[in-house]
């Protein structure tokens, strides 16, 4: 059998949800994008259980101080931490998508000189920089939940 | 048109979610940070601190306004994530409502809980 007698498999022109998360080569931005949508879902879920125990401040005393007793379980201070750095991860990057939208981060047009960058290369440096700040935010976070 | 204007308010609210929420997890969850700032709150989630906020007109009209501005960026957002799925085209054409509807009910819901409290 030669080569050109080997049918591949056509990929699937839509991927569905699948696609949020692969679709080949994604670089780094794009997974970033695919954060974005998690964190946000996140923070969505946890805002609903957020409303709905500040609910029970309606019933009263007793069954408000019972339900806090029960966060005083460390699986929750885990789980608290978690959210602040789905809320962290979400900001810093949406602060990027902003600064990007609105053309901040563009930068002064460039002949198109080889070595070409594109102009994902251009504006790498603030995903780093957003990355850092992050990273830094977080251990600082983490430092006040351990201490 | 209106859809750009719509997608500014998103980053708008954004912006100020992220201030509000600051605040919120600041003065209530970290110690140090806000103790460092100047604020210290005793055992922010004991009934006594909880309605000793509830009751004070600044913190009321501070969770009502990240209230409305957190459910108009979550709204919004969320419905730009359901509007990838393949609905059934009457579910599709009803998102835009079903999302006003949701917000307007959990808005409701949640300022009733700081208003009750704060006439309590």
């Amino acid at each position: 059998m030669n080569a050109m007698e080997v049918k591949k498999k056509p990929l699937k022109n839509y991927l569905g949800i699948w696609g949020w998360v692969w679709a080949g080569r994604y670089n780094v931005e794009r997974y970033l994008y695919t954060l974005q949508r998690v964190t946000g879902l996140g923070i969505i879920l946890y805002g609903i259980l957020h409303l709905t125990i500040n609910g029970f401040r309606i019933s009263g005393e007793g069954l408000w101080e019972d339900t806090m007793s029960l966060f005083e379980n460390p699986v929750f201070a885990v789980g608290e931490y978690l959210v602040i750095a789905a809320f962290i991860i979400h900001a810093l990057n949406g602060l990027r998508l902003i600064l990007q939208q609105l053309g901040y981060t563009l930068g002064a047009p460039k002949p198109p000189i080889y070595p070409y960058s594109h102009a994902l290369q251009r504006r790498r440096p603030i995903v780093l920089a957003m990355g850092a700040l992050g990273a830094i935010l977080l251990l600082l976070v983490l430092i006040d939940f351990v201490v | 048109m209106r859809q750009s204007y719509f997608r500014l308010l998103q980053l708008i609210t954004g912006v100020a979610v992220f201030f509000l929420i600051a605040v919120h997890i600041t003065a209530l969850r970290l110690d140090d940070f806000a103790g460092g700032l100047g604020v210290h709150i005793e055992e922010p989630t004991s009934w006594g601190s909880v309605m000793d906020r509830a009751t004070s007109a600044g913190w009321a009209s501070f969770y009502i306004i990240l209230l409305a501005v957190a459910i108009y960026h979550a709204l919004y957002g969320l419905r730009g994530v359901l509007m990838e799925l393949p609905w059934p085209p009457v579910i599709a054409r009803s998102l835009n409502y079903i999302m006003i509807g949701i917000g307007i009910v959990v808005f409701g819901y949640g300022s009733f809980i700081a208003l009750n409290a704060y006439y309590s």
